[in-house]
């Protein structure tokens, strides 16, 4: 039905179009008119120059508007072209204003082209195609690669994209992490619960796996396909958009270019990281008797009244006298009380892990030039960056990305193209010394424990076990990972108009990693202590100042020397990741044209198979610390793989008609095949169609021209099949693995799976994409204003199937039983101003949102008020929302009732059922927290716990059923995915300097946070807390504090009052002014005596300044918790949120030169 | 021109006809439901994974699940510096039980019927049967023992098959009738021996020697269903019988090397362990909680000190003055062995709730390296390094088993118990060796027990028979830290013992001189905190002045009682109450869960 009725539209739009073409005086026409009334005049020769504004401008056509004669400026701007008196030469060149010039007697015709960033006649890369930007009809957004990425120290093309293009998000969740991969996503967050996502990034029109393998200044062009219509003739993996790069290619014209550039780059962390010192002891303390418990308060290092009192006093007494890393002295720093310890000295693990100043560099070199019918670019670039971690033996990454393409004209027919791209990335970091490696690395350490714990520092000449020491002994994990693509291909020109293009691209990926454990040893301080002994086995003693007593003082201990790693457990290990792709496109494209029809037919094939494998292999008990090597470890040894191969196969055709620059449309259908379902589901159709309108070019909008110049309103409707996902969701698999049963010698048992329950009908995830649009234009062109909104809606989604009682004992098998969908809207805008001094302002502003809801689930048999608030992808739900309570402030003394005494009064409180006793609350009607409390007198809501606001107006607060229908006090307090993301350009150029200065943010994100840099009192007891929460916390004297009274949440994201509420999520909305980058090129004059074409120095700032409502916790509001390059999923550092390397800001200094 | 459209129309035919053979590629390295089972070798891999889920020995890691001293600790045998644990008292939000294993074990035995009838023999089907139906009855009466009537299924339930999926419990006893068919079918099938470290029919029927007491037990003290019992005693005793009887295992191990030693391969003391091994990545955490640098809230309860028999078989009340003091010298050298074996030979700060360290689990050497010689703890010794073996299943329990069995079986029908099967079981253990070291502290072996003259004991339980109270003293002091006395005590129908209310002595810890072995805890700071209590319960709290009268059974006075559990209205300790959620979610479905018995529906 639904085919049907596009069929209708689509012959609706066609059948009347040829009706119209009568009336219009269309402007060929009446050119090849003229031309032909000239065409008896005398032919001259006219020569000229070709300048843009900053100098000679090659590859320019020059033609003589009517005929078929065309040249090309060649490398100085030159041309000459045979052509009359009278007859119009038209200057064109991709990016700028065409020109026409009339002849007239003069044979020396100059022209200088201006700039044109949004010219409708502006030729935009597509799928397996050109499309004219005028004659698009789907939302499609041009990257303008040159000013975006600029001279930016760009570690990758997801960092430059980031703000560029509205609707699509680029999240870096770990930026100090050197070497990681942004996160894209186009339109949402979320596109299904099984599929990846993620957009299809393709260089060439073939896919590649990272971001990383592409070296930033060898992209020419970059678009983004967002829309269904425009994307589906990618087909299988294009169902979240698509990510179109290509690559800079030879030259047009007979040259020879080369270039050179580089960025040298000083780093530093890009915001403060505060982390408390005896403010945060404080807190520790204070907690602890909050809660009523015995003893002194923290941890592995004790803390009470009277320490706290000797760590002030050592503070006078020593602060500014002992250095940072003066060795610890027993007596002075630190007391045993015979079974546990207290500190007096306070460290900073801070400056002892963290650089002040971290150096990278980027350089490119490129060779540009045509020869004969061959044109060639070869380029050379090098990216080496630091990270910050300063103890480290090394914390970098470093990248070598050769490429090469050739195109040679073999004869009219013929075109070769052959490339080459090669990328060799190495990042080295050190291996975390525990046994689950980055579950919890030195970064997590230095913000772990309390500020009484040694850092940096040696006792008695030996190393002490602290983050520094775990950093610097640890040996480098080293991720290799080498990427080659090589491609051929040909463009047959048959016709003018018809262009047969085949291309086959192989791809490999050789990953390896590197990393070994050594045999460690050093003091600990988490297990007991051992007497101080002097050289003859003496007990010796020392004085409150450490200094050895000869009689009297205390009896001095020491910590114990101990194995950090077991030697059984230390090992060399090495994996090896092996991928290789085949990608083969064929496609041809004819284009017609008469009267005032433009029509264009396309028909193709995509089909691509990739294989992987992988392997490991470790040997324990290494003997050499200093070579790690398989031959230098002679423990067990162990050895494991994985192998896995998909394909896709897709046919497709396009269909293009243009009428009169003003009614557009265009259609696609593909058929898609895939590996991943069973054999009945393998195949599918795909339709898609979209229509634009150039109201503009309406007569009857003529009056409104040049405030408006140009208006389009386009439509676009589209599906997709998803197929990224597993290949074994329709089979009961049976894993093999090991076991942690050893036989009586020692080695593992295996063991196999219990198989799952499964849907043995899983298919394709249907996605469909409605879009409409508006291209406006003002002034002349020099105000333009692009709009979009649009619905993507995932049809038979892949869930998990309605849910099972335990008694199943196995999750609901999936299937395609859901679905889900995304609005949302995008708005760009760009201005360009020229004053007549020569002064040039341009403005690029862009901001777009999306929301998803899912729309069926594996719930949506439940009632609505029975479904769970705890579940992420609830039927009706909106992804992303945080349920939680709503703080009113914090209660104060005048809140509770006392006896004559000063005392609390108490009352039993009834409240489910439940009993407790509780203190009595001042005034009328009081709401009462006791569902928060234990009825013990432990959790009892006093002075400076946090009040909440009674929603439901029960005169209680709880947390209800946790379902839809009874929520408790709780509403939606936040939503996790970032929205309003937005990104602005500023630009001036005046008389060869330039400034452009570009901004970047994400309006609205909220999250309720995880770990000791988030949650106040997360663990007191271990006692490391930002100074943000350390000196702004309830207590008597400082009642109109942020956070409530001091607790200890024992490691919990909640407890107690501490429950996500809406005062206390994480606001990671920012503004980040990401890049300001001042350039200045060098004058003609000054070049050509130095045989330069062009010079250009630069400064960059990048990242410089952070704009967040984080209250000074020192968390990256970009931050992901637990997402990092050195773990999969989000489980790095515990998934703390904040606990990774430090995200840094870079200051550069370039120079770019062509010769 | 035209022979371009041939060569392209020709290639995608091409490519289209070849394309379902490229488009298939399955599963390159899992095997699954349809090609998993076409061998022995195959099924053997599927039932290795049930070792660790059933015999967690000392845990994994830092993961002490299941794992003796810290896995275990609310009993009568703990007391906890502050709040001591409490039972649920309120039906939980969410709270059911596991069905996993069972799908597991189920599809494992309609596998072995339905396709590999011709791929094994007829002996090596039984061996396999009978391994699931030990491994399916191991985690039916888990799920009992818990929740008393549950949902039975005997094979994999589709989840179509809602109205199945969604039914009611079926009785206890529907349920362990099936358990018990399933436990006689493995007894008689299990093949005796398949190989190193896996499941043989000694195994099996040791466990199930333990399982069916439990049952029986419970049955006759908690449901006063003597029928039901007899069964299972009687199971209980044809399984350890055939244990004991096999002439494999005896107790010929000193106590502590039992839990402390790096290699338990070939003792005849287990009849189960687990083994650890660094090398092979698989260490835990336990040793390293009682490795005397560790501390820890919880030690031994004055209750459990005073259970300790005098070495010459009677109880302390009836000992000498000199014999029957409880200072920890003394305790060394008059109590049965296991007092050495279990705890530190002095009262010990790290110990915060008793100041008596249970080091049970820590070798001697180890200690001695590190006490006596001043050393530096071995690092296997620390963290989650530690690489002793841990027992599974001992001999000595199913001894215990055996006579705890019979002498209960006697009161309701059974055999009498002779002075035989005491010396058999009970008095085999006394005679267990002594650690050298332990003979130089002077430690002797207990008397055995004798039939005709059982100690008379002022402190018994009055429903309990002399015979049996001396059987379950053996017991507690046997497995003291270990992990199963709150399931002794409710399949005896005996949570009272674990009432602070009616048993002072639960709050009170080591016997400790102040004055002489801890002088440094008589600071301001205990003032009002520390606290002695002497043999009768009387209670001297320090006031800063008295630290001469600080002699007796420690008590902190900020320690608090286990919150009321017994007789309380809509509470029922003995079993596990259904979660709201899932009372909830059964309605929203149109089907009942009912609550478990003694809790209350909503």
């Amino acid at each position: 039905m639904r085919k049907h009725l596009l069929f209708s539209i689509a012959l609706g739009l066609t059948i009347p179009s040829y009706t119209f073409a009568e009336n219009v005086n269309w402007k060929t026409n009446s050119i090849a008119k003229k031309a032909y009334s000239n065409s008896l005049s005398v032919q001259n020769t006219i020569q000229g120059l070709v300048y843009d504004a900053s100098g000679p401008l090659s590859g320019t056509t020059v033609q003589v508007v009517g005929k078929a004669t065309t040249t090309v400026t060649d490398s100085q701007g030159r041309y000459s072209i045979r052509a009359s008196q009278g007859e119009t030469l038209r200057f064109s060149s991709i990016g700028y204003k065409t020109v026409d010039r009339l002849i007239g007697s003069n044979a020396e015709v100059n022209v200088t082209l201006d700039f044109d960033d949004n010219s409708l006649e502006q030729v935009v890369v597509v799928g397996y195609g050109a499309q004219k930007k005028g004659h698009l009809t789907g939302a499609i957004t041009n990257v303008d690669v040159s000013k975006t990425f600029g001279n930016r120290p760009l570690a990758d093309v997801g960092r430059g994209l980031q703000g560029a293009v509205p609707g699509l998000t680029i999240q870096v969740p770990s930026g100090g992490e050197v070497g990681s991969d942004p996160i894209l996503k186009i339109r949402g967050q979320i596109g299904s619960v099984n599929g990846s996502n993620n957009p299809l990034i393709l260089v060439d029109n073939v896919e590649i796996p990272s971001l990383q393998y592409i070296n930033p200044s060898d992209v020419e062009s970059i678009t983004v396909l967002k829309d269904a219509a425009s994307a589906s003739i990618y087909g299988s993996k294009a169902a979240f958009g698509v990510v179109l790069i290509t690559t800079k290619k030879g030259a047009s014209t007979e040259s020879t270019n080369v270039t050179y550039s580089n960025n040298f780059v000083w780093q530093s962390p890009f915001k403060d990281i505060d982390i408390a010192g005896i403010e945060g002891l404080e807190y520790t303390v204070d907690a602890h008797e909050n809660m009523k418990q015995t003893g002194p308060a923290g941890g592995f290092w004790r803390v009470d009244r009277a320490s706290l009192e000797k760590i002030r006093e050592w503070q006078q007494k020593y602060g500014g006298v002992v250095g940072d890393t003066d060795p610890l002295i027993y007596g002075r720093d630190w007391w045993w009380d015979g079974a546990q310890k207290f500190g007096y000295r306070i460290f900073d693990p801070v400056k002892a892990m963290i650089k002040d100043y971290g150096f990278s560099q980027i350089h490119n070199a490129s060779l540009n030039g045509k020869k004969g019918n061959t044109s060639y670019n070869f380029s050379v670039g090098y990216l080496g960056q630091e990270g910050m971690m300063k103890p480290a033996n090394h914390d970098d990454y470093k990248r070598f990305t050769p490429s090469l393409n050739i195109t040679s004209k073999v004869n009219d027919l013929i075109t070769l193209k052959a490339g080459a791209r090669y990328s060799d990335g190495t990042k080295r970091n050190p291996n975390s010394l525990n046994a689950d490696a980055f579950a919890a690395d030195p970064w997590l350490y230095l913000y772990r424990w309390s500020r009484l714990f040694p850092v940096g520092v040696q006792e008695n000449g030996q190393d002490i076990i602290d983050p520094v020491f775990s950093a610097k002994n640890s040996h480098d994990q080293i991720r290799n990972k080498k990427f080659l693509n090589l491609n051929i291909g040909t463009t047959l020109n048959i016709t003018k108009d018809w262009t047969i293009d085949a291309d086959y691209a192989y791809q490999t990926e050789n990953n390896s990693e590197t990393s070994s454990v050594p045999y460690v040893q050093g003091k600990t301080h988490w297990y007991g202590v051992e007497l101080l002994k002097d050289e003859n086995g003496q007990n010796v003693y020392v004085d409150e100042n450490g200094v050895p007593t000869d009689n009297g003082g205390m009896l001095a201990y020491q910590f114990p020397m101990t194995d950090h790693t077991v030697k059984a457990n230390t090992y060399f290990y090495q994996s090896a990741y092996r991928m290789k792709k085949h990608t083969f496109n064929a496609f041809s494209n004819y284009n017609m044209k008469f009267d005032a029809h433009d029509l264009k037919f396309m028909v193709g094939t995509n089909i691509v198979a990739m294989s992987w494998n992988n392997n490991f292999s470790q040997r324990m008990n290494l003997i050499n610390n200093e070579n790690p090597q398989f031959n230098f470890a002679t423990g067990n040894q162990y050895a494991g793989g994985n192998a896995n191969w998909e394909s896709q196969a897709g046919f497709f055709g396009r269909f293009n008609y243009a009428l009169q620059d003003k009614y557009l449309f265009e259609t696609s259908l593909r058929y898609d095949g895939t590996s991943k379902f069973p054999t009945h589901l393998k195949w599918r159709w795909y339709p898609s169609v979209s229509a634009g309108w150039v109201v503009s070019n309406e007569s009857f909008m003529e009056v409104l021209n040049p405030v408006l110049s140009f208006a389009k309103l386009r439509a676009s409707w589209g599906a997709i099949g998803d197929q990224t996902v597993s290949n074994a969701l329709y089979v009961p698999t049976m894993g093999i693995g090991t076991n942690s049963w050893l036989t009586s010698s020692g080695d593992p048992f295996f063991q196999m799976g219990t198989p799952g329950a499964v849907d043995g009908n899983i298919g394709w995830q249907n996605i469909e994409q409605l879009n409409i649009g508006a291209d406006l234009r003002f002034f002349n062109n020099k105000l333009g204003v692009t709009a979009e909104w649009y619905k993507r809606d995932t049809r038979d989604m892949i869930i998990g199937g309605r849910a099972l009682p335990s008694t199943a004992g196995t999750g609901a098998p999936a299937g395609n039983y859901g679905n889900l969908y995304s609005k949302g809207w995008e708005l760009a805008v760009d201005y360009t101003h020229q004053f007549d001094n020569g002064l040039r302002l341009s403005v690029n502003a862009n901001v777009a949102d999306a929301i998803t809801f899912i729309g069926k689930s594996a719930d949506h048999s439940t009632p609505w008020e029975n479904r769970s608030l705890a579940t992420t992808y609830s039927t009706g739900r909106r992804y992303g929302d945080v349920y939680g309570f709503v703080t009113d402030r914090l209660f104060q003394k005048e809140d509770f009732v006392y006896d004559a005494d000063g005392n609390f009064v108490q009352t039993d409180i009834i409240f489910n059922g439940t009993s407790k006793k509780t203190n009595v609350l001042a005034g009328q009607n009081p709401v009462y927290q006791t569902y928060f409390e234990d009825g013990n007198q432990t959790l009892l809501i006093s002075p400076g716990d946090v009040k909440f606001k009674d929603l439901n107006g029960d005169g209680y607060i709880d947390a209800g059923k946790g379902t839809n229908g009874d929520p408790g006090d709780r509403t939606v307090i936040g939503n996790i995915t970032p929205r309003y993301d937005f990104g602005m350009r500023l630009g001036a150029d005046y008389k060869g300097f330039d400034l452009s200065v570009f901004l970047q943010g994400v309006g609205k994100r909220s999250i309720w946070g995880s770990g000791q840099l988030a949650i106040p009192g997360y663990f007191s007891k271990e006692g490391a807390m930002p100074n943000a929460i350390a000196t702004d916390y309830w207590r008597e004297d400082r009642t109109d504090a942020f956070y409530p009274r001091a607790w200890n949440m024992n490691g919990s994201n909640e407890g107690f009052v501490m429950r996500a509420q809406s005062r206390y999520m994480l606001d990671m909305s920012y503004l980040k002014i990401k890049n300001i980058t001042v350039g200045y090129n060098l004058p003609k004059r000054m070049l050509s005596t130095a045989s330069l074409s062009n010079a250009r120095l630069y400064i960059t700032l990048e990242n410089y300044f952070t704009f967040d409502n984080l209250r000074g916790l020192p968390i990256d509001p970009e931050a992901i918790s637990g997402v990092s390059a050195l773990r999969d999923g989000s489980s790095y550092n515990l998934g703390r949120t904040g606990t990774s390397n430090p995200p840094f800001k870079q200051a550069s200094i370039g120079l770019q030169i062509g010769f | 021109m035209k022979n371009t459209f041939k060569i392209l129309i020709a290639s995608m035919a091409l490519s289209l006809s070849s394309c379902e053979k490229f488009l298939d590629r399955p599963q390159l390295t899992q095997e699954n439901d349809e090609t998993a089972w076409t061998s022995e070798e195959k099924l053997r891999l599927y039932a290795n994974k049930y070792f660790t889920s059933y015999f967690p020995g000392y845990g994994n890691g830092f993961s002490t699940g299941g794992a003796p001293l810290v896995g275990y600790t609310n009993h009568d045998d703990y007391v906890t510096q502050g709040q001591q644990g409490n039972f649920t008292r309120a039906v939980p939000t969410s709270s059911i039980w596991d069905y996993t294993l069972v799908r597991s074990i189920n599809i494992m035995i309609e596998r072995i019927e339905n396709e590999m009838s011709s791929i094994l023999s007829t002996d090596a089907k039984n061996h396999w049967l009978g391994v699931a139906r030990f491994y399916r009855g191991f985690e039916y009466s888990d799920l009992v023992r818990s929740f008393g009537d549950v949902p039975y299924y005997d094979r994999e339930i589709m989840n179509t098959e809602l109205d199945l999926l969604y039914k009611p419990r079926d009785s206890r006893n529907t349920v362990m009738d099936a358990v018990y068919e399933d436990w006689k079918f493995s007894l008689e099938n299990v093949r005796t021996s398949d190989g190193d470290q896996s499941l043989n029919r000694y195994v099996v029927a040791g466990f199930i020697s333990r399982l069916a007491l439990y049952e029986a037990t419970w049955q006759k003290h908690y449901y006063n269903n003597n029928e039901q019992a007899k069964k299972f005693f009687e199971l209980a005793l044809q399984a350890a019988e055939y244990v004991i009887n096999s002439g494999r295992y005896d107790i010929v191990t000193d106590y502590r090397s039992m839990f402390t030693s790096k290699e338990l391969k070939g003792n005849r003391d287990m009849i189960l362990y687990r083994n650890y091994d660094a090398a092979a990545g698989v260490t835990h955490a336990i040793a390293s909680y009682g490795n005397l640098q560790e501390s820890t809230l919880n030690g031994p309860t004055a209750d459990l000190l005073k259970s300790y028999l005098l070495n010459d078989g009677n109880v302390w009340q009836n000992g000498s003055a000199g014999v029957r003091n409880f200072d920890i010298e003394n305790m060394i050298k008059t109590r049965d062995s296991r007092f050495e074996a279990t705890f530190y030979s002095k009262p010990e700060v790290l110990n915060r709730g008793s100041f008596y360290y249970v080091n049970k689990f820590l070798p001697r050497e180890v200690e001695k390296a590190v006490k006596v010689d001043g050393g530096t703890m071995p690092a296997d010794f620390t963290g989650d390094k530690n690489e002793t073996d841990a027992p599974v299943l001992r001999y000595a329990e199913v001894l215990l088993n055996y006579i705890e069995a019979k002498a209960e079986y006697a009161e309701i029908g059974g055999q009498a118990v002779n002075q035989g099967d005491i010396d058999k079981t009970i008095n085999k253990i006394r005679n267990r060796p002594l650690a050298a070291e332990a003979v130089a502290r002077g430690v002797q072996k207990t008397a055995a027990l004798s039939l005709s003259t059982l100690p008379n004991d002022p402190s018994r339980d009055a429903d309990i028979s002399a015979l049996i109270w001396e059987i379950r003293r053996e017991r507690r002091v046997e497995f003291a830290f270990e992990t199963s006395r709150q399931t002794d005590l409710r399949r005896w129908s005996k949570l009272e013992y674990m009432d602070n209310e009616s048993n002072k002595d639960l709050l009170a810890g080591g016997w400790v001189n102040f004055p002489t072995q801890l002088p440094s805890e008589l600071k301001a700071a205990n003032v009002g905190i520390l606290s002695v209590e002497d043999v009768n319960g009387n209670v001297v709290v320090y006031n800063g002045s008295n630290g001469s009268a600080m002699v007796g059974f420690f008590k902190n006075q900020n320690n608090r009682p286990r919150l009321p559990f017994l007789n309380q209205p809509n509470v029922n300790p003995y079993l596990t109450p259904v979660g709201i959620t899932q009372m909830d979610s059964y309605a929203a479905e149109g089907y009942v869960l009912k609550q478990t018995e003694g809790w209350p529906q909503n």
